[in-house]
C-alpha cells in the first residue's frame, strides 16, 4: 500500500518537476514548483517524518514560493521565447537521460527496500524505540549538539550570499556612476 | 524532558585560524562601511593580509592539534595542515595583487577583500573537514565567494559570462555532493567520516544487501562533485572560460586555493572508505582512468590555445591529473597491505611519504602558478598571446620569470632542480614504488607533450620580434594605469621575486616545506595505535 502511494507520488513529482522546466510561462513554472514541494512534503509524511513535512510546507511551499512569485511579478517576466528545433531535441535527449538516471537510482532503492523495508520508516521506528522522545526534540538536540559546527558555519555562508547578491545586483558603483559594460573590454 | 548541559570540547589553538579569518572578514566589512572609497582601498588590503598571515602563523606554530578536534568535525593531519598552509599562501598572493586590480578596474574594494578572506575561511574549513555537513557548508562558503569574485568586475562582459557559467555548473556539482552525502548517511547511518571508516571496518564485509550499492553511489556522487571543483578531465569544461573571464588574481585563487582545499577533503573522504575491502579495486581503476584522461586531454587541448589564461587552465587540468596518480596509490594501499606486500608499521610510513609527495606537488604548483599568473597580471592584456611576442626585448625580467615558471610547470627544469621537477619526480617515484609503472609512464609521456606548449611560449617571448602596434598600445595602457597606483606595483614585484626564489630553494631543499608539519606527524592509519599528547 505504502509502495503504491510512493509510486503515485513519484510520478506526480517527476511530472511537475518536468513542468517546471518545460513551461514557457514563469508563473506556471513557479506553480509547478509549489506542487513539487507539496509532493515532497507528502513523501516525508509517508516516512512518518511529520515535523519535516510540516516545515517543508510552511517554509518552501509557503514563504520561499511567495518570494519567487513576488520577484516574478515585480520583474514582469512573462515573455515567451521560441527555441530552434535542435535545442528542443537536445532537451528531449536530456530528459531521456534524466529519466534513465532516476530509474537507476530508483532501482537501487528498490533493491534495498525489498530486503529491508522502507528506509525512513525503519529509521523512525528505531529512533523512537531507542529514545522515546518526539522527533522535534531529537532534531533540535542534534542541531544544537552533534551538528552545532555546520549550524554555526551556515551563518557565514548566508553572510557571503548576501554580500554576493549585493555585488551582483548593484546598479551604481562607489562613485555613483551607472555600471555599464565596457565596450573596449570585449576584444581585449 | 531534562538533559544535561552540553559543553563541547574546544581546542582553542585548533580553531584559531577560523577565528582570525572570520574576524578578518568582518573587520573588512566594518572598515569599509566606516571609511570612504580611498580610505578603504588603503586599509582593507592591510586588514585582510594581517588576518590571512595570522591564520598562516597559527598553522605553523608547533602546538597545532593533530587528529580530531571540535567534536570530531575536523581532522588535522600532516597533509591537511600543509594544505592549509598552501591555501593561505595563495590567498595572501591574491590579496597582494588586490590593490592594483581594484584600481585597474575600479572594483568595490570592501566586497573584494572580504570575499577573499571568507573564501580562505571556506577553503581552510574544507581542507580540515571530516564530516559531510560541515564539508558541504565549507564548500559552499568557498564556492559562493569565488563565484562572486569571478564576476565582481561588473563592467566586463567576459567576467559576467564566466561567473554565470561557474555558478550554474558549480551549483550542479554541489547538488551531486549533497546527494552523495545523503546516500552515505543512508548506507552507514552517519555523516562523520571517522564513524563511516569504523562502519566499513567492522561491517564492510557483511553489509546489508543493497547498502553496498548505496555506499558506492555515495562515493561516486561526492567524487564527481569534487572532480568538478578540481577540474578533472570529464568535468573540466568550465575551467578555460572561467580562468579567462575572471580577473587574474581570482584566476590564481581558483586555480590554487580551491583545488588544494578540494584535494585535502577528497583524501579525507577516500580515507573513510579505505577500510572497505571491496572498495579498493574498482575505485583505484576509476581514479586511474580520470588521472589518465586529465593528463592526456589537458595537455593536448592546451597546445591549441591562443590565450595564456586558457592555456594555463588546460595545463592545470593536466597538473591535477598528475596529482591523481598519488591518490590512486593511496587508494590502493590497503589492498597491497591485505595482499601481504606491506606490514602495518610501514603503511603509516608509506602514507606519510605519499602525503608528502602530494603536498609538495600542490605547494610547487601553487608557487609556480603565483609566478605565472602574477606575471600575466603584471603585463596585463588579459592573457592574449600578442602581449608576449618578443616580451624579452621589452621586459627582460618578466620574460625570464615566465620562462622559469614554464620550465618548472613542464617539469623539465632539473638543472638546478626546480620544485616543479622535484614534485613530479616524487609523484612518479611513489607510483613506481608500488608497481604502478604504467601510469607513471603515461605521466612522463604526457609531460613530454606538455613541454611543447610550455616551450613554444618561451620561443614566442625570446625569439619573436615584438608586435609593435599591439605591444606599444599595451605598454601605453599599462603606464596609464600605473600612474595612479602608488606602492601596488612594487608589492607585486617583490611577490614575484619571492616566488621565483622559492621555486629554486624548495627544489633544492624540498624537506624545508614537508618539514613544516613534521613535528606533528600522525598519519591516519594509526588512529587506534597512538595518540600523541
Amino acid at each position: 500500500m505504502v509502495l503504491f502511494l510512493y509510486s503515485i507520488l513519484f510520478v506526480i513529482t517527476v511530472a511537475l518537476a518536468v513542468g517546471v522546466l518545460l513551461n514557457k510561462d514563469t508563473v506556471r513554472s513557479a506553480m509547478c514548483l509549489v506542487g513539487v514541494m507539496m509532493c515532497l512534503a507528502a513523501n516525508y509524511l509517508l516516512m512518518q517524518q511529520e515535523f519535516v513535512a510540516f516545515i517543508q510546507i510552511v517554509v518552501y511551499a509557503g514563504a520561499i514560493m511567495v518570494l519567487f512569485l513576488f520577484v516574478i511579478m515585480l520583474l514582469n517576466l512573462r515573455e515567451v521565447e521560441v527555441l530552434p528545433w535542435y535545442l528542443r531535441n537536445a532537451r528531449f535527449w536530456g530528459g531521456v537521460l534524466a529519466l534513465l538516471f532516476f530509474f537507476v537510482v530508483g532501482f537501487g532503492i528498490n533493491v534495498f527496500r525489498s530486503s529491508h523495508g522502507i528506509p525512513g520508516v525503519v529509521a523512525k521506528e528505531q529512533a523512537l524505540a531507542e529514545s522515546g522522545t518526539p522527533e522535534v526534540i531529537i532534531l533540535a538536540t542534534q542541531m544544537m549538539t552533534t551538528y552545532i559546527v555546520p549550524f554555526l558555519l551556515t551563518s557565514v555562508l548566508l553572510l557571503v550570499a548576501v554580500i554576493g547578491a549585493i555585488v551582483m545586483a548593484r546598479r551604481r558603483d562607489e562613485d555613483g556612476n551607472e555600471i555599464v559594460l565596457d565596450p573596449e573590454e570585449v576584444d581585449a | 524532558m531534562e538533559t544535561a548541559a552540553y559543553v563541547p570540547a574546544i581546542n582553542l589553538h585548533g580553531i584559531l585560524p577560523f577565528i582570525s579569518l572570520l574576524a578578518g572578514g568582518m573587520l573588512c566589512l566594518a572598515a569599509d562601511a566606516m571609511s570612504g572609497k580611498e580610505g578603504s582601498r588603503r586599509i582593507l588590503p592591510v586588514i585582510s593580509f594581517v588576518a590571512l598571515a595570522a591564520a598562516l602563523v597559527s598553522f605553523l606554530l608547533p602546538g597545532y592539534p593533530t587528529g580530531s578536534f571540535l567534536e570530531n568535525t575536523f581532522y588535522s593531519d600532516s597533509f591537511s595542515r600543509l594544505g592549509c598552509i598552501v591555501i593561505l599562501v595563495s590567498a595572501i598572493a591574491t590579496t597582494l595583487m588586490g590593490p592594483r586590480q581594484v584600481i585597474r578596474r575600479n572594483l568595490p574594494s570592501g566586497e573584494y577583500y572580504t570575499l577573499i578572506v571568507f573564501a580562505a575561511l571556506g577553503m581552510v574549513l574544507l581542507a580540515l573537514a571530516n564530516e559531510m555537513l560541515s564539508a558541504f557548508v565549507a564548500l559552499e562558503i568557498m564556492s559562493l565567494s569565488l563565484y562572486v569574485l569571478t564576476g565582481i568586475d561588473r563592467r566586463s562582459g567576459k567576467s559576467a559570462e564566466a561567473s554565470f557559467k561557474y555558478f550554474i555548473l558549480g551549483a550542479f556539482a554541489s547538488a551531486f555532493f549533497v546527494f552523495g552525502s545523503g546516500f552515505l548517511f543512508g548506507s552507514t547511518r552517519t555523516t562523520f567520516l571517522a564513524d563511516a571508516h569504523n562502519y566499513f571496518a567492522t561491517r564492510g564485509g557483511n553489509m546489508p544487501e543493497g547498502a553496498e550499492m548505496w555506499a558506492f553511489i555515495a562515493f561516486g556522487l561526492v567524487f564527481v562533485g569534487l572532480c568538478f571543483k578540481l577540474s578533472l578531465a570529464p568535468f573540466h569544461m568550465w575551467a578555460p572560460d572561467v580562468y579567462e573571464g575572471a580577473n587574474t588574481p581570482t584566476t590564481l585563487y581558483i586555480a590554487t586555493g580551491s583545488k588544494v582545499a578540494a584535494f585535502a577533503f577528497l583524501i579525507h573522504f577516500a580515507h573513510a572508505f579505505s577500510s572497505w575491502q571491496i572498495f579498493t579495486a574498482p575505485v583505484t581503476f576509476i581514479v586511474g582512468l580520470i588521472a589518465v584522461a586529465s593528463m592526456t586531454w589537458g595537455n593536448i587541448a592546451a597546445i591549441v590555445q591562443s590565450n595564456l589564461k586558457r592555456m594555463l587552465a588546460y595545463s592545470s587540468v593536466a597538473q591535477t591529473g598528475y596529482m591523481m596518480i598519488a591518490v590512486m596509490v593511496l587508494v590502493a594501499l590497503p589492498s597491497l597491505q591485505a595482499a601481504g606486500n606491506l606490514n602495518a608499521t610501514t603503511i603509516a610510513n608509506d602514507t606519510t611519504l605519499i602525503y608528502n609527495a602530494i603536498s609538495l606537488y600542490l605547494a610547487g604548483y601553487t608557487i609556480i602558478s603565483i609566478l605565472a599568473f602574477g606575471i600575466a597580471f603584471h603585463i596585463g592584456g588579459e592573457g592574449s598571446m600578442a602581449a608576449y611576442r618578443g616580451l624579452f626585448h621589452r621586459k627582460p625580467f618578466a620574460a625570464v620569470g615566465m620562462a622559469i615558471a614554464m620550465f618548472s610547470l613542464s617539469g623539465l627544469g632539473f638543472l638546478p632542480p626546480t620544485i616543479g621537477f622535484i614534485g613530479k619526480f616524487y609523484l612518479f617515484k611513489e607510483a613506481v614504488r608500488f608497481n604502478m609503472t604504467g601510469i607513471a609512464v603515461i605521466g612522463i609521456l604526457t609531460s613530454v607533450i606538455a613541454a611543447f606548449y610550455y616551450l613554444s611560449l618561451i620561443v614566442t617571448m625570446f625569439m619573436k620580434a615584438p608586435d609593435e602596434e599591439n605591444g606599444i598600445e599595451l605598454a601605453g595602457r599599462r603606464e596609464e594605469r600605473i600612474a595612479g597606483l602608488g606602492g601596488g606595483d612594487a608589492i607585486v614585484r617583490v611577490m614575484l621575486a619571492t616566488a621565483t626564489a622559492l621555486i629554486f630553494v624548495l627544489g633544492l631543499y624540498p624537506g624545508l616545506f614537508t618539514g613544516l608539519a613534521a613535528k606533528a606527524v600522525t598519519t591516519k592509519p594509526m588512529t587506534t595505535a597512538m595518540v600523541k599528547k
